[in-house]
Formats: C-alpha cells, structure tokens, sequence
C-alpha cells in the first residue's frame, strides 16, 4: 500500500507537465460524487415539496404552523418516513369518501394529523369540484381562490 | 412468415402466458398459487413480472449469443414472487377478492358514500368470508370481533396499497370512511384508539374556524 502511494506521489509529480491527463480523471470521480450528491438533494426536495403540497402544510392553518411542518419534513427524512407518508396518503384516500361538512366538523377535530389531511389542498379540490359539478354560476371570488390553491376558502365562498 | 402465421403464434404465446401460475409468497414465507392473468390485477406484480420477463428475454439473447442456451432455460424459481410486506391470512383474503373480481370487476363506489351502511357494498367481502368459514353471520359477531375485524381491515389497506390494488384499496378505505361517517369526534378517537393530540384552546379554534360549515 505504502509504496502505491509512493508511486502515486512519484506519478503525480511526474506528471505535472501533463496535468491535464490527470485533471481530467480524478475530477470526474468527484464531480459524479457532486452530481449525485445533487440529484439526491434534489430528489429530496421534490419528494419533501410533493408531500408538503399533499399533506396541505402550505395551506392556512393554526398556531403551530411552523413547528409542525420542521417535525413532518423531520419525520419524512427519519426512517420511519414511509410509515408516516402512507397513513396520510391512506387517510386521504378515506376522507375522498366522506362529504365536506362531514371533514369539517367530525374529522379535523379529532387529532392534528387528521386536521393536516382533512385541510389539505387536494381533498378541498375534490370539494369543489363536487360542489360545482353541474352549476352554471360560480362565485369570482371562489374563481380567484381556486386558482391561487385556496380550494378551502373556496368552498366557503 | 405470413401474417396469419404469425398471428397464431401470438396467441399461442398468449394462451401459454396466461396459463402461467404464480407463486406469491408471503411475509411468512408461505407461497401461494394464483393464475397470472388473476395475479395481474396488482399492479406491483404486474411490474415486477415484466421487469423480470424483460431481463429473462435479454438474459436468454446473451446467452444465445454465446451458444449457452440450456442453461438459462427451465428455471422454476422464476414463478416466485415475493410480497415480504404481506402477511399470508392477509394474502389469502386478497387473492380471493381478486379471483372473485377477474371476471366481474367491481363498480365504482360513489363519492361522497350517501348513508354510513356499507352492507350492500361489502357483500363481496361478506361472500368471501362465509367461503372461507371465518366468519358465517356478520351481524351476530359483529360486535364480537370489531377490534379483530379493524385490525384485519386496516391489514388489507395496508397491502392493497402496497400490492397496488386500486378496487380493493377504494372498498376497504370506503368501509373504513363509512365507519368515521356521522359520528362525533369522541367516538371516532374512541372507535380507532387516536389520541387527542390538540390543547382545548387549539380544539377549540380549529371548532371556531370550521363554525360556517356547521352553519350551513
């Protein structure tokens, strides 16, 4: 190993008339490094933005707003982020069943987590879109608000 | 060839494919016979079976290129596949919704559910348990095993979701959507065993926000 290394000295310096050779190898192990590096940052991002859009963490919602968008981008990063994604994926899919009021009253009350899916963006849509199948006049206002994501706000209007 | 020929190739190969049997195995490795035309109602299987036929198919070109083809062909493990997130009772149920559901594919389930009672729309289910002698009258049990019964629910949204089984996905999350219908929630956090996670003055602003709903 030790006297690699010292060929790998000798080379080096040997070499330096050369540098581009030389330049040109070992920068693209670390550039693959970086590049990959990149693409998995960037991955995450996207898949950390995806289920800020699907849980609605961007939508209004009470006090603790900030704590708890830092604990679910937390949880999605810890290992156990496939769990917590699922069930509020799964819920969702569960709440599609149930009408608008009914989320309302009943299910944002009974914990944070289904108050997070019962105000979610998506589901909201779905509200409204159910609302004005068929409707020939829909308030500007709630025109404006859907087209800025609040489908919420939308719904009340 | 002609196009004929041809043709009758195809559908011999085909007919072959389809007379395929899968071996599903479970998280407790026990394996499970199912037709593959019957097991391509997952959509994770469907992908794992054509990813593997197409390294198969390139496997089996390299080797005619080398002129080893015997040795790739024959290979019964090949059938196999393995669902490590599926425990086989689960399996079991799933399977059979799905052979029940290859020639009469199920309706959709209308949305929002109209009335909480999903007797009508579970008859499959029920059909499938009075076949497999688990469970011969759902209405005197009922009460008898609800928390085995939810475990098992959630088991099977748990592995439609991972199985990728969208009929069966929306039935158990309808009957899990018509248990949350029309009640308060007290009695949801007591039916699902949740925690109220909310201080009184967070509950109550969140009442307070969501007050025009109950208004209207």
């Amino acid at each position: 190993m030790g006297n690699d290394s010292k060929t790998g000295v000798q080379k080096s310096k040997g070499e330096g008339n050369e540098p581009n050779k030389k330049m040109a190898f070992l920068p693209t192990i670390e550039k693959r490094r970086i590049l990959l590096r990149e693409k998995f940052n960037k991955w995450k991002s996207f898949i950390q933005q995806k289920m800020e859009l699907k849980l609605g963490l961007n939508s209004n919602s009470i006090n603790n707003k900030d704590e708890e968008t830092k604990i679910d981008v937390e949880e999605m990063t810890s290992d156990e982020c496939p769990k917590v994604l699922q069930i509020g994926d799964i819920l969702q899919h569960v709440m599609l069943y149930l009408d608008a009021v009914d989320n309302l009253k009943h299910l944002s009350v009974v914990s944070r987590q289904f108050r997070k899916v019962s105000s979610s963006n998506l589901l909201w849509q779905l509200h409204c879109e159910e609302l004005y199948k068929g409707k020939l006049y829909i308030p500007s206002k709630a025109k404006q608000l859907e087209s800025t994501h609040k489908h919420k706000m939308a719904y009340k209007h | 060839m002609s196009k004929e020929e041809k043709a009758a190739n195809e559908s011999g190969g085909l007919d072959e494919e389809e007379q395929i049997e899968l071996q599903l195995k479970s998280q407790d490795s026990i394996s499970f016979p199912v037709k593959k035309d019957i097991a391509m109602h997952s959509a994770l299987i469907k992908t794992i079976w054509s990813a593997r036929n197409r390294i198969i198919k390139t496997k089996q070109k390299i080797a005619c290129l080398k002129l080893k083809f015997n040795e790739t062909t024959g290979d019964q493990t090949e059938t196999e596949i393995p669902l490590p997130n599926v425990r086989s009772a689960i399996l079991k149920r799933v399977i059979s919704f799905m052979e029940h559901h290859h020639e009469s594919p199920m309706k959709e389930i209308e949305k929002p559910l109209k009335s909480s009672n999903m007797r009508e729309v579970m008859q499959v289910f029920l059909k499938i348990n009075n076949n497999n002698n688990q469970r011969k009258n759902t209405s005197t049990n009922k009460n008898k095993n609800t928390k085995g019964d939810q475990e098992t629910l959630f088991e099977l949204i748990l592995a439609a979701n991972y199985m990728d089984i969208k009929p069966l996905l929306d039935l158990t999350c309808a009957k899990v959507a018509s248990m949350l219908k029309g009640k308060t929630p007290e009695q949801i956090r007591k039916q699902f065993n949740i925690a109220n996670d909310f201080t009184p003055e967070e509950e109550e602003a969140v009442r307070a926000e969501n007050k025009w709903a109950e208004d209207s």
